[in-house]
């Protein structure tokens, strides 16, 4: 339908005729015809959906199920001595009881193998943090079974006189902290602190009791809570078992966007213990301080926070791709690809990442990568420094793909020069070696097609500007490929961002790595401070532009109106005092876009549907529009 | 309920309606003493009473946490909307709605429950628990001044005598965003008819000095206001949907003479500022009949431009504001209504009421002649009968200057879209001054919001095969046709 070009222009937008069921149809054929990079969510609408994704895990369940049954294995064979017997003494110390002990030592493994990436002293600082904090925390337990009662009354009925006269609240909340425009909270449904995206969870753990306590107290009467409203901030209570997480946002999403975030951070949990032993955690201990396990992992969370807030593709629920010629990429993938399936290492994935942008996906046939775990994965990445300069091997669960146990990552940077990173997902725990030699022999076959250095250019050229896309009337857009679950955005111009700081352009190579950078490092110092029981670690919230946030607010807002659950509308142009905006929703595309403000109608019409004939045109570039397998 | 197939359907309900004040009943033995009003009082328990209110203590303190410059509005669960509203320090409403659900029953039986949260607007019932609340000022009092000069349990006796009425009247499905506007419906008048009207009531003010504010009325349409522009969109109300909407405005046939209608006493107060200045917006016509009651219009004589102060703000200042009571007469010639408010300090008698009458039916009533014809030409060029209906277009408009509003009939028919309109406004109020979204509904409905220059305009096209630039166009036709005067920003 982009193809006709007898643009009587006007009448393109509102022909669309296309109702929902039709789009979840055409989704299903191209899911059947297996042709798909990624399982999109408009597919998980379908009720077919669960068929779908549980046929690929469960026909190759042999090799999955090996891995999956991680902690007994695990405890035999990897030996880390020092980071063992840290984790004992430290169990001793809290007299907890042997089973308690073994469970976390088998826990404490799946960190181990994340924590190899960092190098030593960082991580022998992490270790003794740990300990100590792991002190404090037993100590607070005390504190919180005290607070929780308060808050709940003996009879378990709400006291809220509490809630006021309990210093403790006040303890962590001052005036920085209630000025954030975004909390995160993370509990266990016995309300134990996990995670608080500002301050330190220790100090808010009244908060957190308080938290627990309006859940439960909804619950008693047989319903659930869902959301707090005051003026224009929004509390949202996302109770995904056996964890309780908290949004407070002042930022204007909407419940159900706010939703599909706490949705993320529940997977990036996941994904570093998997579901299966979430679950027997808080089965064996209702009162577990999950943090023990999670230490070391906060920069995850803390990375995805500051991620999904700043990148619209988490709320569109699509990935970036890095602009590339077809034929490069195409050498890339088959490169990839014949390396690969030489070597029989039951490589699931293998994917190619380069400033948070897909240069390129090599699937096992019938295996399908879910965008969500695509963006666990990117975050992972991006979270990590210390990955730049040493090979990686991990264990790593994808909660769509399989929620029950870990794959492998093996995670290396193909060269000092070219800071893409390359990806490769097995389900066989000993294949360090053999992906390691395949990753040498994957970067010289790529060096020797020249492909290194389009990376690279791609990755330095900002590319497309808008002046490049050539319609004037168009300032900013954002178009989603609905079927492929892949969007593309220009390179972001004044007035969205500020001119020297380039921090908020998702394009801006030397912008970006800068300033994950710093929070990487912060990050590794706060952990320390943390160990200390002084301060809470702090990473920097995104610095976004005043005006990009209003860019995104805009966009999020229209995405919430052409996705709402009991009103939604297929177009959407609304004008303002700074620009014009347009909405538009079809079987095949989402297309967000900015007008300059003083445009008419008409004019932004005929310049959409210019930019869609753009899209089609550079399809194959901004696009991965085939779904290589091994 | 109705059976739909396979599915069930719930709609909404208002399930209980609280209002508290936590100073009360401090002490453990007498804790329901913070209720001051529950509906359905005879059905609840007071445990459950008691839980509710504790919810809402709770979540007001935790809200507070993070905001503590905007009171906490809502409480969203998955089958139950608490609304908040405070209108008086410590003075809480709590609405309690269930939420709409649709039980959809697998062929293998098994039942599983949607909840529609997105059904309920938590704006339109904010809207509606002021106005509750609004109305029961008007014709009692503050809640504290009550308490401190009747006591409790008169406010009590009083919050129930009107509340088990008024709640039955919300009818939650339809409510919209004209719950929200509370607009006045003018009728418009030729400069003649308009400069006769203003002479008699300049007329009536200076002969009956006692006379402090003259509201008159065509039918439900407002032709002058004497009263303070925050106090006429109350008092507005209560004349138009309880008072005359009853007895007259349908009932009375149109023939009929003069006479007392009803007179009784009560308490009217309205909020803190009116005044005797005269706000004029367009002119009158004649009396049939009287009524008296006294109203207590609580009204401050040293500012007379301090109105749009709301009712909850000014509530706190002490003995400042006196609150006099006011007398309120109401004569009907034709189908004019004239309302007259006498401060109720004055001395007020029968032979008072008589002399009034005898210059009513010297003036009042020619003018009500001529004023009748007016409306029957005003409503038959209707701006949107007939010809919009066959169109397919419903429109809303609303002037937040005047609280002028006008909305053709039959705008509820598309209820998702009408529904639709709410958010849209929040959407552009969210923003600036000036905006416009027009959107296309998945169900080929276009809808358009316009706001500029503090005025709102909402449309509804039902034109399936339009595009985009045909429905601007349109629009424009549309206010050109029924808002000529009014100056929209492109």
């Amino acid at each position: 339908m982009a193809s006709s070009t007898t643009l009587s222009s006007c009448s393109e937008i509102p022909m669309d005729k296309e109702t929902r069921e039709e789009i979840v149809a055409s989704d299903k054929k191209r899911k059947s015809s297996g042709e798909k990079l990624f399982i999109t969510d408009d597919e998980e609408a379908s009720s077919s959906h669960s068929q779908i994704l549980n046929s690929p895990t469960g026909k190759k369940s042999s090799p999955m199920r090996e891995d999956s049954v991680p902690e007994e294995d695990r405890g035999g064979d990897t030996s880390d001595g020092s980071a063992l017997s840290c984790v004992k003494k430290c169990d001793d110390e809290e007299k907890v009881t042997e089973e308690d002990e073994r469970l976390n030592l088998e826990l404490t493994r799946a960190f181990d193998d994340i924590s190899v990436a960092t190098t030593g002293s960082e991580e022998d600082k992490l270790w003794n943090g740990n300990n100590i904090s792991n002190l404090e925390k037993s100590e607070n337990d005390d504190v919180l079974h005290r607070t929780m009662e308060n808050v709940l009354g003996s009879g378990g009925s709400l006291n809220t006189s509490m809630i006021s006269e309990e210093e403790g609240l006040d303890g962590g909340i001052n005036a920085i902290w209630k000025g954030q425009k975004r909390h995160v909270f993370i509990l266990s449904e016995s309300g134990k602190p996990i995670f608080s995206r500002h301050g330190n969870e220790e100090k808010l753990v009244t908060l957190f009791g308080v938290m627990q306590a309006l859940v439960s107290f909804v619950q008693d009467s047989g319903d659930s809570i869902r959301s707090i409203r005051m003026g224009g901030t929004i509390v949202v209570f996302f109770l995904k078992a056996p964890l309780i997480l908290v949004c407070v946002s002042n930022l204007g999403e909407s419940v159900a966007q706010i939703q599909t975030q706490l949705m993320y951070v529940y997977n990036q949990i996941v994904s570093v213990l998997t579901l299966k032993q979430l679950l027997q955690i808080f089965e064996k201990r209702r009162n577990y301080d999950l943090r023990r396990l999670l230490s070391g992992s906060e920069r995850l969370l803390y990375n995805l926070c500051n991620l999904v807030e700043s990148d619209p593709s988490f709320i569109l629920g699509a990935v970036r791709c890095l602009p590339l010629a077809t034929s490069v990429r195409d050498t890339i993938s088959t490169t990839i690809s014949q390396t690969l399936s030489k070597l029989k290492q039951d490589v699931v994935f293998a994917i190619l990442l380069a400033n948070n942008q897909l240069v390129s996906l090599v699937r096992m046939k019938k295996c399908f990568m879910h965008p969500m775990d695509l963006h666990i994965i990117i975050n992972f990445i991006d979270a990590s420094e210390s990955f730049k300069t040493a090979e990686i091997w991990s264990p790593l669960c994808l909660p769509r793909f399989d929620a029950t146990g870990f794959v492998h990552a093996h995670v290396s940077y193909l060269s000092d020069e070219c800071q893409a990173c390359l990806v490769l997902l097995t389900v066989n725990r000993d294949s360090f070696h053999a992906l390691s030699e395949a990753k040498h022999r994957i970067v010289e076959r790529l060096k020797r097609h020249n492909c290194l250095e389009a990376i690279i250019a791609s990755m330095n050229n900002n590319w497309p500007t808008m002046s490049f896309v050539n319609v004037p009337e168009v300032r900013h857009f954002l178009y989603k490929n609905r079927s492929i679950a892949q969007f593309m955005a220009p390179a972001l111009e004044a007035p969205y961002i500020n001119g020297s700081s380039s921090l908020p352009d998702l394009n801006s190579t030397t912008g970006n790595e800068n300033s994950f950078q710093n929070l990487s490092i912060s990050s590794i110092s706060s952990s320390s401070t943390c160990a200390g029981g002084t301060g809470a670690p702090h990473y920097l919230p995104p610095d976004l532009s005043e005006e990009l946030q209003r860019l995104y607010s805009k966009y999020y807002r229209i995405h919430s109106r052409l996705h709402d659950r009991s009103r939604p509308v297929s177009l959407i142009y609304w004008v303002d005092d700074t620009e014009n905006w347009l909405g538009w929703l079809t079987s095949t595309f989402e297309l967000y876009v900015t007008f300059e403000p003083l445009v008419k109608k008409s004019a932004a019409i005929n310049a959409i549907n210019k930019l869609r004939k753009w899209v089609k045109k550079e399809e194959d570039r901004i696009f991965i529009m085939n779904s290589p397998t091994f | 309920m109705e059976a739909n197939g396979q599915n069930t359907t719930r709609s909404a309900q208002i399930k209980e309606l609280y209002v508290f004040n936590s100073k009360f009943g401090n002490d453990t033995d007498n804790e329901m003493g913070k209720v001051l009003y529950c509906y359905p009082g005879d059905t609840t328990h007071p445990d459950t009473q008691l839980k509710e209110i504790g919810l809402c203590e709770a979540i007001v303190k935790f809200a507070q946490t993070f905001n503590s410059k905007e009171p906490c509005d809502s409480l969203h669960t998955l089958k139950l909307r608490h609304v908040y509203y405070q209108p008086e320090d410590g003075y809480w409403f709590i609405l309690v709605l269930s939420v709409p659900s649709v039980v959809k029953s697998s062929p293998d039986g098994v039942e599983c429950v949607e909840y529609l949260d997105d059904q309920i607007q938590d704006t339109v019932f904010h809207a509606i628990l002021k106005r509750l609340y609004e109305k029961f000022v008007l014709l009692n009092d503050k809640f504290e001044t009550m308490v401190q000069e009747i006591g409790l349990v008169e406010l009590r006796t009083r919050l129930k005598k009107c509340y088990d009425i008024w709640v039955q009247r919300i009818d939650v499905n339809q409510s919209g965003i004209a719950d929200i506007f509370r607009g006045l419906q003018f009728l418009p008048l030729s400069r003649d008819a308009f400069l006769r009207v203003q002479c008699f009531i300049n007329h009536l003010v200076v002969s009956w000095p006692q006379i402090k504010h003259v509201v008159l009325l065509q039918r439900e349409k407002l032709i002058w206001s004497g009263v303070d522009q925050s106090h006429i969109q109350l008092l507005y109300d209560y004349l138009v949907n309880d008072l005359l909407s009853q007895h007259f405005l349908s009932g009375v046939d149109k023939q009929s003479t003069f006479g007392v209608i009803m007179k009784r006493e009560s308490h009217l107060t309205l909020g803190s500022s009116s005044s005797s200045t005269l706000t004029q917006f367009q002119p009158p016509g004649s009396i049939t009949n009287s009524r008296s009651q006294s109203l207590n219009a609580s009204q401050s004589e040293d500012d007379d431009n301090a109105s749009f102060i709301t009712a909850s703000s000014s509530h706190t200042i002490n003995g400042q504001k006196m609150s006099s009571k006011f007398h309120m007469l109401i004569y009907k010639a034709e189908q004019t209504y004239l309302t007259i408010l006498i401060p109720g300090s004055s001395t007020f008698d029968r032979q008072y009421i008589s002399k009034i009458e005898g210059f009513l039916n010297l003036n009042f009533t020619s003018i009500a002649r001529d004023l009748s014809k007016v409306y029957r030409l005003s409503s038959g060029s209707g701006l949107s009968n007939g010809m919009d209906n066959q169109s397919g277009v419903k429109y809303i408009y609303f002037n937040n200057l005047n609280f002028a509003e006008k909305i053709c009939p039959g705008y509820q028919c598309d209820l998702e879209a009408y529904k639709l309109l709410t958010d849209l406004k929040q959407d552009l109020s969210k923003m600036n001054e000036n905006g416009e979204i027009i959107t296309k509904m998945v169900s080929d409905n276009w809808l358009v919001a316009k706001v500029s220059n503090k005025r709102e305009f909402y449309a509804i096209f039902n034109h399936k095969n339009s595009n985009l630039l045909e429905i601007d166009e349109e629009m424009r036709k549309l206010t050109e046709d029924h808002l000529r005067n009014i100056f929209f920003q492109e």
